[in-house]
């Protein structure tokens, strides 16, 4: 079932300039695209590319220019969390008066007090005015009145970035929860990564167009390393090639498993990296590298062709292709560059070194199928192998420390 | 449920449905008021009954004796004056309030959406249970000056109801032109100063000559005050000023709404 069909939406805002001038800004530009139930779509862009608009479109706070949109079931809203709360009463009356503004019944509100409450961790603070709150408790209790909207349609926007990384996590939880619930959610943030782990499909804005939508990885790959800057492979023609009078490199590029070029990577498959080369004299000993570098600039692996036969052996002139498999469950995720060389040991010669060749977007989704299997919180490591473990229960040996209370 | 979004306002039986289903966020938005309002004082709401009280007590005192004259049909100055007043401040002050409300929520209104005219709403009616507790002090004072309580007193809810869903209407309209031009926030205080003094507080409409009588009742506000005064004191009620009042009323609290439906939903853009 489609839960909201937009068609054609429109948004012009007047535009005052210095001459006076009548002038008028386009916001939203023709937009198309829907949202069935059981889905979470991601709104992705830069700023300025109309995200904030299309939502307070969607939630009637502004009106559009032109277009039309319609929703089906109950919206529920959520720009930003405690609007509405007021500093000189308590956590208990805030709780009321914000789910009062998000369009909740009393009748709701009392339904879900003890759940809100339980979700925010905050019941010895409910009768304390939430002046005297720190800002993580005031935005816990928020989006804890918000998370119990319980709507069918839930529009959302820069909101996960609350709290402390327990709390993010409940309320990514609970938004990929409305997803399986057969609720539709539209989400937009800049935190990328949350959009991957949460999202079945995105959108991507630009300038108020709709520059593409589909799965999450094409979509974010498409944002994030952007259209010009974004090839998963590269070409380079003979004045132009990398290289010097021994070799130079003629191309590179990163595909699936099925051979397919790609910019964006599932971590939990295998993926090649292929590069063409060409060797300019006879007999030289030359190793061919790939490095692969995080978008913090730390090389993450780097590998040479020591597996093949003519590892370590002169080559001769000519044209050589070569392929590097990158075994599954082996990067995190995030931005990835391949730098490939070619070098020659005694003396060490570097006859090419194309950094940051080609980009991708490596993706690690969280359905359990790839290494972090559902531990869906941030890791902070640069690889994450998949490894043996052994756990093992041992119900006779004693426990000393076993806590009492 | 299907919500069709095209720029296009709602019909006004949906918009009436929808503040049906808020209702709960303007009890809410009332209780806030007047939780923040009186929370951490100890005479509570006591302190709005001073506003009218404190000139009625001062001026009746000062000016009694020379002030009593007999077309107040004999109340007492300071009570004369509390029945004026009571009506006055909860309209001026009630007016004030809402007529800000679109632009002391200016934040609300960007991030969330309900129904707009919740929000004077809940200023008026803040201000209503205050006004309820003037009429309660002005109907005391009454008995305790002697006067009998008589069928007429009747009138004074209906009144009450009158000045409330004016004070609203008109406001709704205020509220609204204030977010697109803001000297109205400070013409508006010098205005309801001048309205006050068009309207007959201090003083008796019978001081007025016969014949300009009609024009002084074009003020909605006269017909409240005189109503006031007559349901209590059963002073004479001009019939043609009430008349008059009821008519500028009426039409003083269309524009208002006009006004409303027209720029409601520019709101968000424009505060």
């Amino acid at each position: 079932m489609t839960l909201v069909s937009v068609t054609g939406l429109t948004k012009r805002f007047p535009l005052v300039t210095r001459g006076g001038a009548k002038e008028t800004f386009l916001a939203l530009d023709n937009l198309n695209f829907e949202l069935a139930a059981g889905e979470v779509l991601g709104i992705l862009g830069g700023n300025g590319a109309g995200k904030s608009t299309l939502l307070k479109i969607l939630s009637r706070i502004i009106p559009p220019t032109s277009g039309r949109a319609v929703l089906r079931g109950r919206v529920g809203s959520l720009l930003e969390v405690g609007v509405g709360f007021h500093p000189d009463l308590t956590g208990r009356e805030n709780v009321f008066l914000s789910a009062a503004i998000l369009g909740l019944k009393d009748r709701e509100i009392r339904a879900s007090f003890d759940e809100i409450v339980d979700f925010s961790g905050l019941e010895q603070f409910l009768e304390t005015p939430v002046r005297v709150y720190s800002s993580g408790m005031y935005m816990r209790l928020a989006f804890a009145v918000a998370a119990h909207l319980q709507p069918e349609i839930l529009l959302i926007d820069e909101v996960l970035a609350v709290g402390d990384a327990n709390f993010q996590k409940k309320c990514l939880e609970r938004l990929r929860k409305m997803g399986s619930d057969g609720q539709g959610v539209l989400f937009v943030s800049h935190n990328t990564s949350a959009v991957a782990r949460l999202c079945t499909r995105a959108i991507l804005l630009d300038h108020g167009k709709l520059v593409c939508q589909g799965a999450v990885a094409d979509v974010m790959a498409n944002y994030l390393l952007g259209d010009s800057t974004c090839p998963g492979e590269r070409f380079w023609s003979i004045p132009e090639a990398p290289g010097d009078a021994v070799a130079r490199l003629l191309s590179i590029r990163v595909r699936d498993q099925f051979g397919q070029t790609r910019s964006s990577l599932d971590v939990g498959e295998p993926f090649d990296i292929d590069m063409e080369f060409e060797v300019l004299v006879e007999d030289v000993t030359l190793f061919p590298s790939v490095t692969i570098n995080n978008e913090w600039g730390t090389a993450v692996l780097w590998s040479t062709d020591s597996g093949t036969g003519d590892h370590g052996q002169p080559r001769q002139a000519g044209y050589y292709r070569a392929s590097v498999r990158i075994p599954p469950d082996l990067l995190a995720e995030g931005t990835m560059t391949v730098t490939a060389a070619m070098t020659s040991l005694a003396p060490r010669q570097e006859h090419f070194c194309a950094a940051d060749a080609v980009r991708f977007l490596a993706i690690d989704r969280v359905d359990g199928s790839t290494a972090r299997g559902v531990y869906t919180d941030y890791i902070n490591a640069v690889v994450r192998p998949r490894l043996d473990w052994c756990v093992e229960y041992d119900p006779a040996a004693p426990v000393s420390s076993r806590r009492t209370s | 449920m299907e919500i069709v979004i095209d720029g296009r306002r709602l019909p006004l039986k949906r918009q009436l449905a929808e503040y049906w289903e808020y209702r709960g966020l303007l009890r809410h938005l009332v209780l806030k008021e007047l939780k923040v309002r009186y929370r951490h004082t100890a005479l509570g709401i006591v302190w709005s009954l001073a506003q009218p009280l404190l000139p009625a007590l001062i001026l009746g005192g000062v000016f009694g004796r020379a002030l009593t004259r007999p077309d107040a049909a004999g109340v007492p100055y300071g009570l004369f004056l509390l029945a004026g007043l009571v009506p006055w401040s909860f309209f001026s002050s009630a007016v004030s309030m809402a007529s800000g409300a679109f632009v002391s929520n200016g934040y609300v209104l960007t991030k969330v959406y309900f129904p707009r005219a919740v929000l004077p709403a809940a200023s008026v009616l803040t201000l209503a249970v205050e006004f309820a507790g003037g009429c309660l002090v002005l109907c005391g004072w009454a008995m305790a000056a002697g006067w009998p309580v008589r069928l007429s007193w009747l009138w004074l809810p209906v009144l009450f109801l009158a000045s409330a869903l004016f004070a609203f209407l008109i406001s709704i309209g205020i509220a609204s032109l204030n977010v697109l031009h803001r000297d109205i926030r400070h013409a508006l205080p010098f205005l309801l100063q001048i309205w006050m003094y068009a309207t007959p507080i201090l003083y008796s409409p019978l001081l007025v000559p016969q014949r300009w009588r009609w024009l002084f009742g074009l003020n909605p506000m006269t017909g409240i005050v005189l109503g006031f005064r007559h349901a209590l004191f059963a002073t004479p009620f001009d019939l043609r000023m009430g008349a008059a009042s009821a008519c500028t009323a009426l039409l003083a609290a269309i524009a208002g709404l006009t006004v409303f439906l027209r720029f409601q939903d520019a709101l968000a853009e424009r505060v």
